[in-house]
Order: structure tokens, then sequence, then C-alpha cells
């Protein structure tokens, strides 16, 4: 098996120093081995009121929103999407500059309720998790309005591409 | 002591529970990101995410029961037609722009062109429904000979066939994280160790890409 993984390494000319160096990343499909979970939800009157959208290995993408207090009714939704898509998502995440920020000062998740992202992508695993954000006030007043207006619009755009993938397909209207 | 810790990632591939604890090919077979970020990895922070699809709730709808028999890979058909999904769409460009360009493989039942939350400007990839399937190949067919504003067009299927799965829920990867990290940084040792011990468990996920 190590043999293998032998051929997947690249050796790389540093362009600073000249010298050869080897780079431990091999070159892949980013979308073999991607992976993305969005959740957002909070604990009130109407129970667990949660959405979460969730890209699995292989294009599998599943959307549960827990909204009782609009559908009264739990929707869970499964949908294997092509590689196309995937490389539409995957162009998205590494546009924003979402991998390169850090959740540390951002605002951490309270009664209000919680924002979970997690990325898979390209050697490189990110789990972040805040509170829910309302306004681009809210991220203006944050210790972090970069990194948060990244993940603010981000989200926005996953959540756009995702609803429309699972309206078009199943006929339902998302609840936001 | 030492022996449980390392024996139990390799359970945890399929659970006893028959739940899916990994996620990407990579990571089933032992081979885990090499830079994490993000205080979702913090173990002490309470996730509820199996309470989240306890029961009847981690029962996902497909469609069409049919589809799983489809081969991996193949269209699969929306409930009221096919949906293709157009790239490298030029950021100016207008829905009416499409509609002239895509209307010739047969009528638009729904067009999507979705917008940059940030700039306002087209994201660059449109999602078009056609009643019929061979509407909706033709366009596929002229995949990166369509130009729009310079650009050429890539037009492809957006659902397939995909491969049938038991497991509900969300994917646990936290708890083989944790117990990587309790080794003290072993990768290498975990890696190759878990290669080989989850080699059986493996080949009853591993799912073909290719579509």
């Amino acid at each position: 098996m190590e043999t293998e993984n032998k051929d997947e390494i690249t050796v790389e000319q540093s362009t600073t120093t000249g010298d050869a160096i080897v780079v431990d990343t091999p070159k892949k499909d980013p979308t073999e081995d991607f992976y993305m979970r969005y959740y957002i939800g909070h604990k009130g009157k109407f129970g667990h009121e949660f959405l979460e959208l969730e890209f699995r290995n292989g294009g599998k993408l599943r959307y549960a929103n827990n909204s009782r207090y609009k559908s009264e009714q739990i929707i869970r939704k499964e949908v294997t999407v092509s590689k196309a898509v995937l490389e539409v998502l995957i162009k998205m995440i590494g546009e924003s500059g979402v991998m390169q920020e850090d959740d540390k000062l951002w605002p951490e998740p309270d009664v209000v309720g919680k924002q979970e992202l997690e990325i898979v992508l390209n050697n490189e695993h990110i789990s972040f998790t805040t509170t829910k954000i309302g306004s681009l006030m809210e991220v203006e007043k944050s210790k972090d309005p970069e990194g948060l207006k990244v993940f603010f619009y981000l989200i926005q755009d996953i959540k756009c591409l995702v609803f429309s993938l699972i309206g078009l397909h199943f006929k339902i209207k998302p609840i936001q | 002591m030492e022996v449980d810790k390392e024996d139990k990632p390799v359970d945890r591939v399929i659970g006893e529970d028959g739940k899916e604890r990994l996620y990407t090919e990579d990571i089933r077979k032992g081979v885990l990101p090499s830079r994490q970020k993000g205080r979702g990895h913090d173990d002490s922070e309470e996730r509820d995410t199996d309470s989240r699809y306890a029961g009847s709730d981690g029962v996902f709808q497909v469609l069409d029961k049919q589809e799983v028999d489809i081969t991996p890979g193949e269209p699969i058909k929306s409930i009221e037609g096919w949906i293709v999904i157009i790239d490298n769409i030029h950021e100016e460009a207008q829905e009416s722009d499409l509609r002239d360009l895509f209307a010739e493989y047969g009528p638009i039942r729904n067009i999507h062109l979705n917008y940059d939350r940030r700039t306002g400007f087209s994201k660059g990839y449109a999602l078009i429904e056609y009643e019929k399937h061979q509407e909706a190949e033709e366009a596929v067919k002229q995949s990166g000979k369509i130009q729009l504003a310079g650009k050429d067009l890539t037009v492809n299927w957006t659902f397939v066939g995909g491969k049938p799965t038991s497991a509900t829920g969300v994917i646990h990867f936290r708890t083989n994280r944790s117990i990587n990290r309790e080794r003290g940084g072993d990768q290498n040792g975990g890696r190759s160790r878990r290669r080989e011990s989850g080699g059986g468990n493996n080949n009853r996920r591993r799912s073909d890409n290719r579509g």
C-alpha cells in the first residue's frame, strides 16, 4: 500500500531557493475526497429547529429541515449530484477563501443558535462553529469582521445552490 | 490500554450500529487530512448530531426508489423533468442570454441563474430544466461548444444515480480524530495500521466517483 503512494509524491522546484523540495500533495481530483456539511439551528419553543445540508462522498447531497413552526413537518431529502455540481461547489468554496479562515474570534454558539460548517477539501479539514448571524451589522461588530464576512457570504451562496438543486429535483420550496 | 485505542478506529469505520463513521474514501482508508482547523474539532464541545437524526428522523427520502438501480453516474430524472447544470458563465450574463442559447434544444421549463450574494453578479453557474431526456441530452452534447460573452459554456447532467446507502444520520469523524490525537500524533503508525486492518470494511463502502 505504501509503495503505491510514491507515485503520487511530486517534486517541485522551490521558487525562492531553487532547491528541489518534496511536496507531499498528490495532484488529484478534489471532488474525490470532498465533504461538506452546514448546520444552522436552535432549540426553542418549537423544539429543535434546524437546517442541515450535507455533501457526502460520491456526491450524495442530503437536505434536512426541521422547521416545525412553518411547515410542521420534518423534511429529509437525498439525491446524488454529478461531478459537475461538486466542481461548482468546490470552486465556490475555493474562491471564498474560507479554508484560510479560522473561527477563533467568531462569536460562539449561544441561546440564539448555532451554525456549523465542516469541509474536507484537498487534505484540509475545517470545522467551524459560531452563533446565528442575522445581519452584516453583526458581522461588522465582531472581532473578525473580514473572516466572518467570508463565512456569511459563502453560506448564502451554498444555500442558494442547494435550494436550487433541491427545489428543482423535488419541487419543494425550501424554507430559509 | 494501548491496544484498545488502536483497535477502536477500525471498528468505527462502520460502527456496530451500522452507521457510517467516516467520510471520503481517503478517510475510510485511514488517511486523515493533514491540516485541521476550527472549534468544531474540539471534543469538549457538546454536539447533538445523533439526536438530529434519531429514529425516523434519520430516514432520507429519495425521489424514486428505482434510483438506486441506476448505474452510478448515469443521469436521473427529477420530479418534472431533466436538469442540466451550465458552468463557466460570464459574471454579467443575464437569464435572457441563457434562454436564447438553450431554448434551441427544447422548451425551458425552469431556469435558475444564481447570483453572488456579495457582488450581485452571476455566480457562474445555472440550472436549466427540460421536460424531455432527449432535449437535455442535446444540450449536454453541446458542452464546450456554446459561447457566451467569449466564454465556452460547459453543460452537464445535474443529478445522477448514486450508491444505495442504509446509513442514517450525519457521519461522525471526530470520534476517530480524537482517538488519533490521544495516540499522540502517531500519524504514520495509525495510517498504515488502519489501512491494512480496515480493508474488509472499505470494500463495502467503496463508491465510484466517475460521473
